[in-house]
């Protein structure tokens, strides 16, 4: 797997960015993908291959102690839900080997569904999220 | 693609096939006019993610009209939102198979019968243990509706042929959901 990961932004999908040295997953902006299988499966791979390198090499534990994810969504639409919720069920088996698992959940202060959206995905993983609406 | 002629209180409305960069125009549209409107933010979010769902189920029940272009001249899909003093309705049409209509039905009046408590654990229900349909539906779209709606769904089937029927389903926006926040 490579270090890295970036995926730009379009007008319908958001931009993701993953950075093993910097300990740092983002996800930024709206998500209604036309096949959100397709677009999500590169960082669903990224995730699984970190996840596999982690449970077999001892060393990586220590070398990852955390990793910090940060939610900047905007839109997501119902079907990429179920994609973000499969990349945190890969995050809950990462932090099962002991990786400390650190979710900031940014919204727009006015918009209540987005929160709920992020309660609803931290009790499904079960995985508490910190959450910091954005004065708009 | 033929667009209507808007009436005072229609925000929007498009008849024709639907395909996802149409989609991407009719959520600019959309935008356009809640600025032109001075609609607040949070009522064009919550029309912008029902608008979404309601979309992408007819989109995804496009592809029979590959072999059914027939029904196209009276039977095309259709979509519209209209404002008023009791909220904003947003009203999708298009033919549906008659053998889908059951399951269909059942989905909705299942939905229908869920309080706000009963709509959320069946979205967690369903985000956690449902499978991707071989349309790419997450079997959330209508449940997402009926959360932001806080209204029953509304919809009716009618008769075109031994085939197929015409499905329109109207979701409304209350004020009483625009002010829940």
């Amino acid at each position: 797997m490579n270090e890295t990961l970036f995926i730009e932004s379009t007008e319908f999908t958001p931009e993701i960015i993953f950075n093993l040295s910097q300990r740092k997953l983002l996800f930024k902006g709206v998500s209604r993908p036309e096949d959100v299988i397709k677009f999500y499966q590169p960082a669903i791979q990224w995730l699984k291959d970190l996840e596999q390198k982690i449970r077999t090499q001892a060393d990586m534990r220590y070398s990852i102690p955390s990793l910090h994810v940060e939610f900047r969504m905007s839109y997501f639409n119902s079907a990429s839900s179920k994609m973000l919720l499969e990349i945190l069920q890969i995050l809950r088996q990462i932090r099962e080997m002991g990786v400390e698992i650190l979710i900031d959940w940014y919204y727009d202060a006015n918009d209540e569904a987005m929160y709920e959206d992020g309660m609803d995905l931290s009790d499904a993983v079960d995985i508490p999220f910190t959450y910091h609406p954005i004065p708009s | 693609m033929e667009k209507l002629t808007l009436g005072k209180n229609t925000l929007l409305s498009y008849q024709g096939q639907l395909n996802f960069e149409i989609i991407g125009h009719l959520l600019n549209s959309l935008k356009d006019e809640t600025d032109a409107r001075n609609i607040p933010l949070s009522h064009y979010k919550k029309i912008l993610s029902v608008m979404i769902e309601i979309l992408e189920n007819v989109f995804k029940y496009n592809e029979f009209f590959e072999h059914a272009s027939y029904l196209f001249p009276n039977h095309a899909p259709m979509f519209y939102i209209e404002q008023s003093d009791e909220g904003y309705l947003l009203v999708s049409g298009n033919p549906i198979l008659n053998k889908d209509i059951e399951k269909l039905q059942k989905h909705i009046d299942h939905i229908n019968a869920l309080d706000k408590e009963g709509l959320r654990q069946l979205f967690r229900t369903t985000l956690t243990n449902g499978e991707f349909s071989s349309k790419g539906g997450a079997g959330l779209g209508f449940i997402e509706m009926a959360k932001v709606s806080g209204e029953k769904i509304v919809y009716s089937f009618t008769p075109i042929d031994e085939t197929y029927s015409y499905y329109t389903c109207k979701i409304i926006i209350s004020n009483k959901a625009l002010s829940a926040e």
